[in-house]
């Protein structure tokens, strides 16, 4: 019985010191923090805020929950380690869906840029083909001048691009394709108008 | 012995109970959690990046505090500490997320009201750009002004504050450069004593027509106007175009320039090249002095001359001329008509401190 006893005490003794020397996943926090990073370094705080917002979330749960096993007589740290698991394979999931918005987003500023360059170029053929007279020749040097404005911001847009401000090249192009399409539509309103008092005048005569 | 067994395995299992048994944690926790994310949610790390690091951490600490204490025998734990750290923390982040709240609000209405001077700036010089021949040499800096007002906007839409207020001041350069420009070619047009010169010379015509049937023809440059006095009366007012840079005061051949001054017609031209026209006696000897003096001075060079032909023409009121004045044809022959050689001719920038430009740079 003594034995017995002996035994039961010895066995409880190597549960308990097995339990309680088991190790928190610190290599696979490490390599789940790191992925983390690395999606995070590719872009995933601009193109996706709210995925990595959630995965950050989860890898705070794992850490309290790492501490909360640390604390405790019979550690367990498979609940941690699933944690950890599905944090990495998260980020680890998310780095295509960074790499497909990315080269979205560049492909509409690259768009956006060449959608804004046939705008102005548009419109200084417009003001080019302009039946130039006294009564036009201040206007159409005013539009140049609107338009050399407009040539001058292109460049910036180029440069956003290349710097990957992407969302902002997108913007800014739309601006200034916005403007360059005003500038379109006064050159037709002022040919129209000359047209127009054209028609006036002959019938006058 | 079985005594012994049987006391051994219930304070083992007593022990096991005890450490695994749960006494709840305080609530105050989700509540700071939630808080938390919605500091986060709302930009805290923008608008108050060092409190929110702040608390953040000290969520941590106390997170890591709570469970140091969870981890303590079940008889021995007091989440009391906690609580009341909790409870303070709250507290903390009630007063972070208004301010957050407060912050962001202010930020939106700093960048509002910019956005607002800007856009009233640039519609002002765009207004008087667009009003005058010489607008030209503004435009190309207020396009990029525009361009800038107009993304800075966009950036606005996205709560992007401090980027916005950086294309503002970009923007503030080039309305800046703008007006630097305009105010070169009409700042005149806001001095006066200029203003006072002119209004002099407006006197003058309206006298000489005074007690004659003859008439007085005035042309004021920035209204664009030109006026028939006859008995000290405005008889008749016509729109006009004038020259290219026709709110400078002529000083040499070429310069496009309408000149200011007292003339007279010295010539009717029937078959004139723009429908029919009256040459006035451009250069003066007031002209001739300002010539000789600038010529002094360095201002024109020894080679330039100083322009002939000056007249007032048809063709069209608007068209830019080379420094004439140009009225439509159906004005002109009216004019023509009136008109004599020796009609007193008489042309100022402006009759009135009241003007376009002043009203612009007023709003500046």
């Amino acid at each position: 019985m003594k034995k017995q006893v002996i035994k039961i005490l010895v066995g409880l003794m190597l549960v308990t010191g097995a339990a309680g020397c088991a190790k928190p996943p610190t290599e696979e926090m490490n390599a789940s923090q790191a992925s983390i990073q690395a999606v995070t370094s590719e872009g995933a705080n601009v193109y996706a805020k709210d995925e990595l917002a959630g995965l950050q979330k989860e890898m705070a749960a794992a850490q309290d929950e790492i501490k909360v096993q640390e604390g405790k007589l019979f550690k367990n740290f498979d609940k941690a380690k699933e944690m950890i698991a599905k944090a990495k394979a998260g980020a680890e999931g998310l780095k295509p869906v960074v790499a497909t918005r990315k080269e979205e987003a560049k492909q509409n500023a690259i768009a956006g840029l060449a959608a804004a360059q046939a705008a102005v170029t548009e419109a200084k053929d417009l003001l080019a083909n302009a039946p130039k007279g006294k009564g036009t020749s201040a206007d159409i040097e005013a539009m140049g001048a609107d338009l050399n404005g407009l040539s001058e911001s292109l460049p910036g847009v180029q440069s956003m691009i290349d710097s990957a401000d992407y969302f902002g090249a997108a913007d800014k192009a739309g601006v200034i394709s916005q403007k360059a399409g005003e500038v379109s539509a006064q050159v037709k309103a002022a040919m129209e108008k000359m047209a127009a008092s054209k028609k006036t005048s002959k019938k006058k005569k | 012995m079985r005594h012994l067994t049987f006391a051994v395995l219930l304070s083992l299992l007593w022990l096991f109970v005890a450490s695994c048994s749960n006494t709840p944690i305080p609530s105050e926790l989700s509540l700071v959690a939630s808080q938390e994310e919605m500091l986060r949610r709302d930009g805290a790390s923008i608008y108050a990046p060092e409190e929110f690091i702040s608390i953040c951490k000290e969520h941590r600490d106390i997170k890591d505090r709570l469970f140091k204490e969870q981890a303590r025998f079940a008889w021995f734990r007091n989440y009391e500490l906690a609580q009341i750290e909790y409870r303070y923390l709250a507290d903390r982040g009630q007063l972070l997320l208004q301010y957050v709240k407060d912050e962001r609000a202010r930020r939106n209405n700093s960048v509002t009201s910019s956005l607002a001077s800007h856009e009233k700036k640039s519609a002002a010089l765009l207004t008087l750009a667009c009003s005058i021949n010489e607008g030209r040499v503004a435009r190309r800096s207020l396009t990029r002004a525009e361009l800038l007002i107009d993304e800075a906007r966009v950036l606005l839409e996205k709560e992007k504050h401090k980027s916005a207020l950086l294309l503002l001041n970009d923007a503030e350069y080039y309305l800046k450069s703008a007006e630097r420009s305009l105010r070169v070619v009409a700042g005149r047009y806001t001095d006066r004593s200029q203003i006072s010169h002119w209004q002099h010379l407006v006197e003058a015509a309206r006298r000489e027509s005074r007690g004659s049937h003859a008439p007085s023809i005035l042309v004021s440059k920035l209204d664009r106007k030109l006026i028939v006095f006859r008995n000290g009366v405005e008889t008749h007012t016509y729109r006009v175009g004038v020259g290219r840079n026709g709110l400078k005061d002529k000083l040499r051949s070429g310069d496009q320039a309408t000149p200011e001054g007292r003339y007279r017609v010295v010539k009717k031209v029937p078959g004139s090249h723009f429908f029919r026209a009256l040459l006035i006696n451009y250069p003066n000897e007031e002209d001739l002095r300002a010539f000789s003096l600038a010529k002094k001075k360095g201002i024109v060079s020894k080679r330039a001359g100083i322009g002939s032909l000056l007249e007032i023409h048809g063709g069209g009121k608007d068209g830019v001329t080379d420094g004439c004045v140009a009225l439509d044809n159906r004005d002109m022959a009216e004019i023509f008509e009136m008109a004599n050689v020796g009609t007193p001719v008489t042309i100022v920038g402006s009759m009135s401190y009241d003007n376009i430009v002043s009203a612009a740079f007023g709003k500046l």
